[in-house]
């Protein structure tokens, strides 16, 4: 019998559940984040316009409250599709800062450093390692997104009543899928491109160059071609022209809802396959 | 400030909080000196101080008679090889030493004739139009070689130079160190390797913690080492005769019968008593065919000096 | 200069031009810099091919009359008796009442819409003119070259220039050369300077061929008569001075942050906000003064907002004398400090 056969003995004991391996990056990657006090600054200002917007539904079912302000009562707007619009348009613009600000800081550093090979010589797939790095995004826009969204439609349906949230319910639905799409496109393009671009500051600069200069770009376009498809290349317009269709608010002509989700859909497609070719144990250079 | 020798009085340099290397005093000749010392001792630290890379908290430096804030004199005399397996993006090997040299101010001729040269030196001429992504460990090893010797420099840093070189190759390397060693150049290595360090070195600088735990040959170092008894293996033809004699002697500490005849091991507190001892028994009826001292190397003068220390740790 | 000094400057900037212009990060420069040119360029050539279809089409379908002697409310009938019939004709989705006819002069194109019959609406697309065009081309220039590409370009370039060698952890080769640390910045500079320069000049450049190729011999002799290629020459200038601007900034930055994207989107911020600042604190945005030098204001189109067309005309521009000293001052100032910083640059990968 080989030695190795008489001594070796691998490990026998219980294994973690493949599924919640994923997560295991997550703890050192939010501890690394949450040393920034800057992001920590950032992430306590992401919760003012939540506050801000809870004061104004509350004050809205308080009439001593704004007796005592001296404000009439038509001053504060309404809770409707309009509201919830503006609040994932604010809250959207902070998730794209902290993309911004964390993104390019998630992958780049494993390729640069080699990581990736030690990651993915484990029973750790590519898939599982960019639904690790993703989860990291996801749950901290999550928590400046649809999170407060939910607590101010709570807040409103328990100010209003029961009947106010079975009618208006659709809401609450549109503020989870408007919320959801726009991490999982902000994430998406995050990775891709600290992946694919090799310096943190770089990365971090084509998040915003992603955004700013493709609005820019598309506002030319439609200028030089007379045309309205240049707000294709807007990320922003993309995404508000979808926020608008989910509740239903009317924002005057612009991108046709289909081609806006269309759109979004590319961009996801482009960084998943960006992200496939790039997140890879080994890297050829000849 | 020396002209002809590498001085650091009192250097200190502090990470914030952490130590990096404290209260450093090393006058550093002509020749090869190893930098020796467990990780995180502060080896690193101390190339990177010389060649001004990183600034001391405390403390001044000279190089020959330069200070390290001073590039544009000091680089003209000093070759560094850097820890870091990082190249600039895109260049081949050549390009890269080329380029390095036009940015010293050579001109293309020279930087042409120079560059072939080191790659040379290093047994890279084969591979010098390859890109640098494309090198193995080994070949940017010597790369990085090549990069601080191909401008001559009379003063040469080298971070762990036989890291990742194959046996051939390492052969080689370990020759041109001698010869630059024997030109009269300073060439100082940091090394882990103790027999290596050992087979090149003509005084070794030993660290520990950030302190500089001995310097100088590695025979005078030992000899310094007072609370630890020097080690010989005597061979002689009556060895149980022998321990019987020496060991009445007060200056011997230990006397061990090797098995299968293979000698004596004595341990004593004073060589020079010892060796006087040995002769004078040598003349009687003991016949000694070989003394060998066991433990006047670095391996040695590292585990008393620095072993005992992490040991302690 | 001394013979050395001069090799050495060239040794570093011949490394770093080649890093700029032949790396896959370059790419975006590129882009940032041909984008708007590209557009203009493949708009020409659409524009080209459709006004000769256009005047092809004249000759075999010229209308009877005049393009402006149909009305809203005309029967199709009437229109066919006053123009003649369409050269094309075309109707709407199946089961609406909606019918397109066109009719071309060899110049501008009418659609005329009818609905249920009756003439409903009627589109006119009339070749753009050249004033027009240079209205557009300026709107461009200063709304996306100069607020967005130039940035961008810089950041990407300057910010990079060291703390991109850092991060790649190479910045040590440069430091090991018998070279100062000022000459460094400097050739560093220098370098970036000059790619941008160029790379960017020539946008404006090839944005200025896409739009005036479209035009005959003649009404491009009397542009050039009436002086206008100052303008040219203003957008170049700016260019260029938008780029030594932004270049000395994000060269600093880069210097003193280790992350300089917070910086970078700060000043982005502050520089888009600018012309929503009370009028002390306008000077202190670069964009201010750059918007200054240009010629004229610019005019995307109708539908623009108020706030848009505040970012693209500033209140009180400053003096052009006064705008090029302020901006060549503040980059040569924060030069010096990048000399100071690069002095003190040391290398110690492990904290960056």
């Amino acid at each position: 019998m080989a030695v190795y056969k008489q001594q070796y003995r691998p490990y026998e004991g219980p294994r973690t559940s493949p599924i919640w391996r994923f997560l295991v990056p997550l703890r050192y990657s939010y501890a690394k984040i949450l040393q920034s006090r800057l992001l920590v600054l950032l992430l306590a200002l992401c919760m003012f316009y939540p506050c801000a917007c809870a004061t104004i539904i509350y004050l809205s079912h308080n009439s001593p409250a704004l007796a005592a302000l001296r404000l009439r009562s038509g001053i504060l707007p309404q809770v409707d599709g309009r509201f919830f619009y503006f609040f994932c348009t604010v809250q959207g613009s902070l998730a794209f800062v902290l993309t911004a600000l964390i993104g390019p800081g998630l992958v780049w550093p494993d390729l640069a450093n080699g990581a990736l090979a030690l990651y993915l010589s484990r029973p750790f797939a590519r898939l599982e390692y960019v639904a690790s790095k993703m989860t990291i995004l996801v749950l901290l826009l999550s928590t400046i997104t649809w999170l407060p969204g939910l607590v101010l439609f709570a807040i409103q349906a328990g100010c209003v009543g029961w009947d106010w949230a079975v009618d208006n319910a659709w809401l609450a639905g549109a503020i989870l899928v408007a919320s959801i799409v726009w991490i999982v496109v902000l994430s998406l393009i995050g990775l891709a491109l600290s992946a694919w671009v090799r310096w943190r500051t770089a990365a971090g600069v084509a998040v915003l160059a992603v955004y700013f200069v493709g609005a820019g770009l598309g506002r030319a376009i439609n200028n030089i071609w007379q045309t309205r498809y240049g707000y294709l290349i807007d990320l922003g317009e993309v995404m508000n022209t979808v926020w608008a269709g989910l509740f239903r608010y009317y924002r005057g002509p612009g991108l046709s809802p289909v081609h806006a989700w269309l759109m979004l859909l590319l961009v996801c497609l482009v960084c998943i396959k960006a992200l496939a070719s790039k997140v890879r144990g080994l890297e050829v250079v000849r | 400030m020396s002209h002809d020798l590498v001085v650091l009085e009192d250097v200190c340099r502090f990470y914030g909080e952490v130590l990096g290397v404290n209260h450093i005093n090393l006058s550093i000749g002509p020749g090869i000196t190893s930098l020796v010392g467990p990780n995180g001792s502060g080896k690193t630290t101390l190339l990177s101080l010389i060649a001004g890379l990183i600034r001391p908290s405390k403390g001044r430096i000279s190089v020959l008679g330069y200070r390290p804030d001073q590039p544009q004199q000091l680089m003209r005399i000093l070759g560094y090889a850097t820890q870091f397996d990082s190249f600039p993006m895109g260049l081949t090997g050549l390009g890269l030493i080329y380029s390095l040299l036009r940015m010293s101010g050579y001109p293309h001729s020279d930087c042409r004739k120079m560059a072939n040269q080191a790659l040379e030196q290093v047994g890279l001429v084969q591979d010098s139009h390859r890109r640098i992504g494309a090198y193995s460990k080994g070949m940017k090893q010597r790369l990085k070689l090549a990069c601080a010797i191909a401008h001559q420099p009379q003063v040469l840093l080298l971070d762990e130079p036989l890291n990742g070189l194959d046996p051939l190759i390492r052969a080689t390397i370990i020759q041109m160190l001698r010869r630059l060693g024997r030109e009269g150049r300073h060439v100082i290595i940091s090394s882990h390797v103790l027999n290596e360090v050992e087979m090149i070195s003509d005084q070794v600088v030993l660290l520990s913690g950030g302190y500089v735990a001995a310097e100088g040959p590695i025979h005078t170092v030992r000899t310094e080492i007072k609370d630890q008894p020097m080690e010989f293996l005597i061979q002689c033809d009556k060895p149980r005769l022998l321990a019987c004699s020496i060991f009445q002697h007060d200056h011997v500490v230990e006397a061990r019968l090797l098995p299968e005849d293979q000698g004596l091991l004595v341990k004593t507190r004073d060589a020079n008593q010892f060796c006087r001892t040995i002769c004078r028994l040598a003349l009687g009826q003991v016949q000694i065919h070989g003394i060998i001292p066991t433990d006047d190397n670095v391996r040695s003068i590292y585990e008393y000096l620095v072993g005992n220390q992490e040991a302690s740790k | 200069m001394t013979g050395l000094l001069r090799r050495q400057l060239w040794g570093i900037m011949r490394l770093e031009i080649r890093r700029l212009f032949l790396s896959r990060m370059s790419l975006v420069v590129y882009l940032l810099a041909f984008a708007p040119a590209i557009l203009l360029i493949g708009h020409a050539t659409f524009e080209t091919r459709y006004r000769q279809r256009l005047r092809s089409i004249a000759k075999t379908h010229k209308p009877l009359a005049g393009l402006d002697q149909v009305y809203p409310g005309m029967s199709m009938q009437q229109v066919v008796e006053r123009l003649g019939r369409p050269y094309a004709q075309r109707f709407g989705r199946r089961g609406s009442p909606t019918v397109f006819y066109q009719y071309t002069d060899g110049t501008t194109n009418l659609t005329v819409v009818f609905m249920q019959g009756y003439v409903w609406r009627l589109l006119y697309r009339e070749p753009t003119s050249l004033p027009e065009y240079l209205r557009l081309l300026s709107g461009i220039f200063n709304l996306y070259y100069l607020r967005l590409g130039i940035f961008f370009g810089a950041v990407w370039v300057f910010a990079s220039l060291f703390r991109g060698q850092i991060l790649d952890k190479t910045i040590h080769y440069y430091l090991l050369c018998p070279v100062r640390r000022e000459v460094l910045m400097a050739g560093k500079y220098l370098a970036g300077l000059l790619s941008m320069i160029l790379v960017f000049d020539l946008g404006v450049l090839f944005q200025w061929i896409g739009t005036l190729w479209l035009f005959d011999k003649a009404t491009l002799a009397g542009y050039l008569d009436q002086s206008s290629l100052r303008q040219l020459l203003t957008c170049v200038a700016v260019t260029a001075l938008g780029c030594l601007g932004y270049g000395s900034v994000f060269t600093a930055v880069g210097l003193i942050f280790r992350n300089p994207i917070v910086p970078a989107a700060a000043i982005l911020a502050w520089e888009q906000i600018n012309p929503f600042l009370p009028a002390a604190l306008k000077p202190l945005g670069m964009i201010h003064y750059l918007q200054s030098l240009l010629p004229s204001s610019a005019k995307l189109d109708q539908q623009i907002p108020p706030m848009i067309s505040l970012l693209i005309r500033p209140g009180e521009p400053a003096r052009p004398t006064v705008a090029v000293i302020w901006i060549v001052t503040v980059s040569l100032v924060l030069l010096a400090v990048c000399c100071v910083l690069a002095r003190r640059l040391q290398v110690n990968y492990a904290t960056d």
